[in-house]
């Protein structure tokens, strides 16, 4: 059971929203930026470490979600930016609307009385 | 303490597991004791078709809750006067499902604020 | 894979509990008729409903397997903590778990110690290539059954029949050997230049035997064991080309035998007892001419191995028909004028060498397995009583909700643990018990060196122990699964009342079981232990005591006649009569009790019964003085001395004189030795008494004694009459000898108490070890009686306790604990007792003047076994008696 101390790990899925979400909204960016941002807006009790993006970027790579392409970063390094597809966006839309239906169903399903 | 709560890769359910256990976990808790098939046709009621729920995938989830000792499970006759297991939640169940409630307001709420349209 | 999958979790679905793949189909059925149902009601057909329902469902494969994934998961978490827990409870409480592990521990490393000799003995195949082919051929009579083969009738049967691939021929010899050190005296074989190859062998060093080196003249050559080369030749590698010296004449050494080569020590090959050891020196057969003679000796053993294709039966006809053939064409001369009547005997090799040892090793067997099953018995009901004493945490775990198949699963958990506890230290018992059977065990017993505690008896051993431990965790498994929470809300004791008649019911059975078996056990110790005394006490026809013995063979070249040895033997009689601490001194071509010397027909004067069939006598080569040193009285006529030297002269015993001259006096009556009618006629001229000279089981036969020269015999044991003690005289002894022959190797010079003791060495080892199990299964099941009494005096303390405050006497009490006690011994002998003498009529073969149903013997048994359980229930008694009613009628 989580505790104080205890964290947990998203909800299966919803990592690859968010990430879809913060690239639309913010463009191409490198993964550092992206955890950055992640771990500003995140709950705390859900584990967003800096590393957290990358299987999930991996992820949405391999189904043509997102692009990375190598480009310099602001202090001039070598970094891979990532930028939402044509296939991405759809899939965006189509998730975000899975999750809306879903998180209509588990409120309404929560909200009978106990 | 990092607790793990990864799920196996459900068949072809477009629930994923964390919510299915959330969904039975309430679902008893607010009607009291159900077959398999009550569970199921409840949830699939209160989707109002929104969601297509493969009946069968709440099986392996009754099990998994039965064994972490938050349902309980009896032999009773259903409807048709057929055998069949009643599942009930049980106490360490309705603490488990006060702490699977907050998380996932937490988590809707999280959502929420990434969705919004934000520049 | 699926598949394995798939019934792996059918297992564990059935030890899980709970889950169970029929009830998950059941519950699958109810659900999809109720989705059925609703799509009829919304206008669908019964099909269309149903393939709906289906689709609605999902996969139904799918969903199944994912059902299996998370059982075999919470399988396996099960079992880490059930061991776990267990583990505790050992830390807990370890009287319990070393008394259970100590156990079976013993129980299981003995019976697999034993079954391991056994196997080694009795059951594994020879280590020759297709042994089931090999098969050992000897002659036979209508009198005399399976004796050696004569050499001539070997070589006809190599020439005239067809179902073997081989025939070889081995002979004994025990020669001198020098040239490497000190003479000495080996045990050594003759064998036809087809042996090696037949039986597989590949040498270590050099050659064996080839076909030219067969015939005599050609054949000084030898090979050597391996033993031998180690121990005498320091392993040398250059040892092949050495010439040796084997009985003074000049052999070369051709190989080395292999170090895993097995040839069984020859008495072991025919059914007389012959005493030879294993050979440790070969050499080719080198048959002479004087011993073609296919109506003289018959001493060799024909091994054969079968044609591909011929069976037994098949060979055993042939061989018959051969025989016939043989018989007729024999002179009728040379059979006294009537027809010759051979047969054949053709065995498997390997049950003839195993053959005498077969009961012995069966009796082995059925002790350990009987201890073996009291000790499972002790250990289940100690898990029983366990089980018992943990009812009410049981009963109370299933109140609130445990799952009953978890808990008996915990219980068999345990079990198996103990199984696995005991089964280790199984395997180091099977080990110590192993080397102490190899260390004391008699030489008698062939291919025992064969024996070894290899991987697969490590692994049998673990096993069996699981086993064990998994099948007596079944009832008290079952028992926890019953448990009623009904009994336990009710604040009712559990086991008290419903499971507790029935509970000690089982347990009065099971000990009842125990004693019966230890019944057994101790009957056939006791049949065993009277049959040993009585062969040490049987009369023995001799006196043994304060007697030395040493043997020596006299080498051909150094005494090539008849003369030359009996100057040697009257020589040497002569100097050690004047040793000082001997009062007098026997030869003989053989020592009373060793087997057989020297058999031959005896020929009656114008006898017409047909050689084969004329009885068969043990001829002694004797010197006047035998009898006096031996202590056999003379019966009628006299004793033969120095001067009977100008007619051959024998004394009869008194069997030879009632059987063979059918009651008539047999002094003056004269005889001949073998078939031969050219053999000199013996005139007996006294009758001596009968004695055990073969064996002490065998009761006395036909024998004669002849006197040294008359009779020819290579072979000398002395035996001096000493008065001190023997063992002081016997380096003596040595350079008595020595100082007639300084060359000549003086072997096994032992008291006569020794080779007594040898004689027995078997039937006293086995004793030994049934004692050894029979005080076992006694203590065991002791114990058992013990344990069940103690369990019983706690369980109705109340019931005691309200008796005492009636006034019952506290001596009635311990009348009626002991009287418990013995109604289930008695109980138990009434169904031990029948069940021990069906046993000891299988052991007929190993007894000696007692009786199978020895009424003696049981009643001893019973005796044995009322004291051990009046013993038994000695403080469960004491402390029945010594309850304090005003304490058991307060509490509960």
């Amino acid at each position: 059971m989580a505790s104080e101390h205890t964290r947990v790990e998203l909800l299966q899925g919803t990592l690859d929203l968010i990430l879809l979400r913060a690239l639309a909204t913010m463009g191409p960016q490198h993964a550092y930026a992206i955890a950055s941002r992640l771990e500003q807006v995140a709950d705390h009790r859900f584990v967003l470490n800096q590393g957290t993006p990358y299987p999930a970027l991996v992820r949405l790579e391999q189904k043509g979600w997102v692009k990375g392409t190598w480009q310099k970063s602001e202090n001039n390094r070598d970094a891979r930016y990532f930028a939402v597809t044509k296939a991405g966006a759809k899939a965006l839309e189509k998730e975000t609307a899975r999750w809306r239906r879903l998180a209509g169903l588990v409120e309404k399903l929560l909200g009978d009385e106990v | 303490m990092i607790i793990n709560m990864t799920r196996i890769m459900p068949p072809s359910a477009e629930v994923p597991y964390g919510t299915l256990d959330l969904m039975v976990l309430k679902t008893l808790a607010a009607l009291g004791p159900l077959h398999g098939y009550g569970i199921a046709r409840r949830i699939e009621q209160v989707a109002e078709g929104a969601l297509a729920l493969n009946q069968g995938t709440i099986y392996p989830a009754l099990l998994r809750l039965e064994q972490k000792g938050w349902i309980a499970s009896e032999w009773g006759a259903s409807e048709n006067n057929r055998r069949a297991r009643f599942y009930e939640i049980t106490k360490a169940g309705r603490k488990q499902l006060a702490a699977e409630v907050d998380l996932w307001e937490r988590t809707v709420a999280m959502m929420a604020r990434m969705l919004e349209d934000r520049p | 894979m699926t598949a394995l999958r798939v019934a792996l979790s059918r297992v564990l679905a059935l030890l899980g509990g709970g889950w169970r793949e029929r009830d998950l189909d059941e519950e699958i059925d109810t659900h999809l008729a109720l989705l059925a149902e609703r799509y009829r009601a919304q206008g669908m057909t019964a099909v269309e409903a149903r393939a709906a329902a289906r689709r609605s469902f999902g996969g139904l494969q799918q969903i199944k397997e994912e059902c299996r994934d998370v059982l075999v998961v919470r399988w396996r978490n099960d079992l880490v903590r059930d061991v776990r827990v267990s583990f505790r409870g050992f830390r807990r409480a370890p009287g319990f778990a070393i008394a259970a592990s100590a156990t079976l521990a013993l129980g299981i490393g003995a019976a697999t110690a034993i079954f391991t000799l056994v196997n080694a003995v009795l059951l594994r195949p020879l280590t020759y290539p297709d042994p089931d082919r090999l098969v050992v051929i000897s002659e036979s009579t209508r009198v005399l059954h399976a004796f050696p083969a004569n050499a001539v009738h070997v070589e006809w049967w190599r020439r005239e029949t067809q179902s073997f691939d081989q025939i070889a021929m081995v002979g004994e010899m025990t020669v001198n050997v020098s040239g490497f050190g000190d003479p000495e005296s080996l045990p050594g074989a003759r064998a036809s230049s087809n042996l090696f190859p037949m039986l597989g062998v590949r040498m270590q060093l050099g050659r064996m035997f080839t076909a030219d080196e067969d015939p005599a003249g050609r054949d000084r050559v030898v090979v050597l064991d391996d033993r031998v080369w180690r121990t005498r030749f320091g392993a040398d590698p250059q040892v092949v080309g050495r010439t040796i010296r084997v009985d003074d004449e000049p052999y070369e050494v051709n190989g080395v035998l292999p170090r895993d080569f097995r040839f069984p020590a020859l008495r072991n090959l025919v059914s007389i007892p012959i005493p030879s050891d294993r050979p440790q020196i070969w050499k080719p057969f080198g048959l002479e001419d004087a011993e073609r003679n296919p109506i003289g000796a018959f001493n060799n053993i024909a091994i054969a191995r079968l044609k591909t294709g011929v069976g037994l039966p098949q060979a055993r006809a042939e061989m018959e028909a051969e025989q016939a053939a043989i018989s007729a064409r024999l002179p009728q001369r040379l059979a006294g004028g009537a027809l010759l009547d051979l047969h054949a005997v053709v065995e498997p090799l390997q049950s003839q060498i195993v053959e005498k040892s077969r009961a012995g090793l069966q009796v082995l067997l059925a002790a350990v397995g009987i201890v073996l099953v009291i000790g499972c018995i002790n250990v289940a009901n100690l898990l029983l009583v366990k089980s018992l004493g943990e009812q009410r945490e049981l009963g109370i775990r299933a109140a609130i909700g445990a799952d009953r198949w978890r808990l008996a699963r915990r219980v068999l958990t345990e079990s198996v643990l103990f199984g696995v506890l005991g089964g280790l230290g199984a395997i180091g018992v099977c080990y110590v018990v192993i080397r102490a059977v190899l260390v004391f065990a008699p030489d008698d017993v062939p291919r025992l060196d064969e024996v070894s505690l290899d991987v697969s008896a490590c692994a049998f051993t673990l096993a069996l122990s699981v086993a064990i431990g998994f099948t007596v965790g079944l009832m008290p498994a079952w028992r926890g699964a019953r448990v009623k929470t009904s009994d336990t809300a009710a604040g009712r004791r559990p086991g008290g009342t419903t499971t507790g008649p029935a509970a000690s019911r089982t347990r009065k059975w099971l000990v009842g079981a125990e004693v019966g078996l230890s019944a057994v056990c101790l009957v056939a110790a006791a049949l065993l232990f009277h049959s040993l005394i009585n062969l040490l006490t049987v009369e023995k026809g001799f006196d043994a005591t304060n007697m030395l013995t040493a043997a020596v063979r006299l080498p051909q070249n150094r005494y090539p006649t008849l003369q030359t040895r009996a100057a040697f033997q009257r020589a040497v009689s002569e100097r050690l009569a004047t040793v000082a601490g001997v009062s007098s001194v026997a030869l003989a071509n053989q020592l009373p009790l060793r087997g057989i010397g020297a058999s031959s027909a005896l020929s009656l004067e114008g006898t017409t019964i047909p050689l084969l069939e004329r009885p068969l006598a043990e001829v002694r080569s004797v010197n006047p003085e035998y009898f006096k040193t031996w202590g056999i009285p003379l019966k009628a006529g006299r004793l033969f001395d120095d001067s009977d030297r100008d007619r051959p002269v024998a004394v009869v015993s008194e069997y030879t004189a009632t059987h063979a001259w059918s009651g008539a006096n047999p002094i003056g009556k004269r005889m001949r030795f073998g078939g031969n009618p050219d053999a000199p006629l013996f005139e007996v001229i006294g009758v001596v008494a009968d004695i055990r000279g073969v064996s002490l089981d065998q009761a006395p036969g036909f024998a004669a004694y002849a006197p040294y020269w008359q009779r020819d015999s290579a072979f000398v044991l002395l035996a001096v009459k000493t008065s001190i003690d023997p063992p002081a005289l016997a380096p003596a002894v040595r350079a008595a000898i020595h100082e007639i022959d300084p060359d000549l190797p003086v072997s096994a010079v032992r008291t006569m108490n020794d080779v007594e003791r040898l004689a027995t060495a078997q039937r006293r080892f086995q004793l030994t070890v049934v004692l050894i199990f029979a005080g076992a299964a006694v203590l065991l099941a002791g114990l058992g009686i013990y344990g069940m009494l103690a369990y019983t005096v706690r369980q109705r303390t109340n019931e005691i306790g309200t008796r005492l405050a009636l006034g019952a006497s506290p001596r009635a009490v311990r009348r009626h604990v002991v009287n418990d006690a013995l109604r289930v011994v008695g109980a138990g002998l009434a169904v031990g007792v029948p069940l021990a003498l069906m046993a000891a009529a299988t052991l007929r073969a190993l007894l000696f003047g007692v009786a199978p149903y020895d009424p003696a013997s049981i009643a001893g048994v019973c005796v044995l076994l009322g004291v051990t359980a009046w013993l038994a229930a000695y403080i469960p008694a004491r402390r029945a008696a010594h309850i304090d009613p005003a304490l058991t009628l307060r509490c509960d």
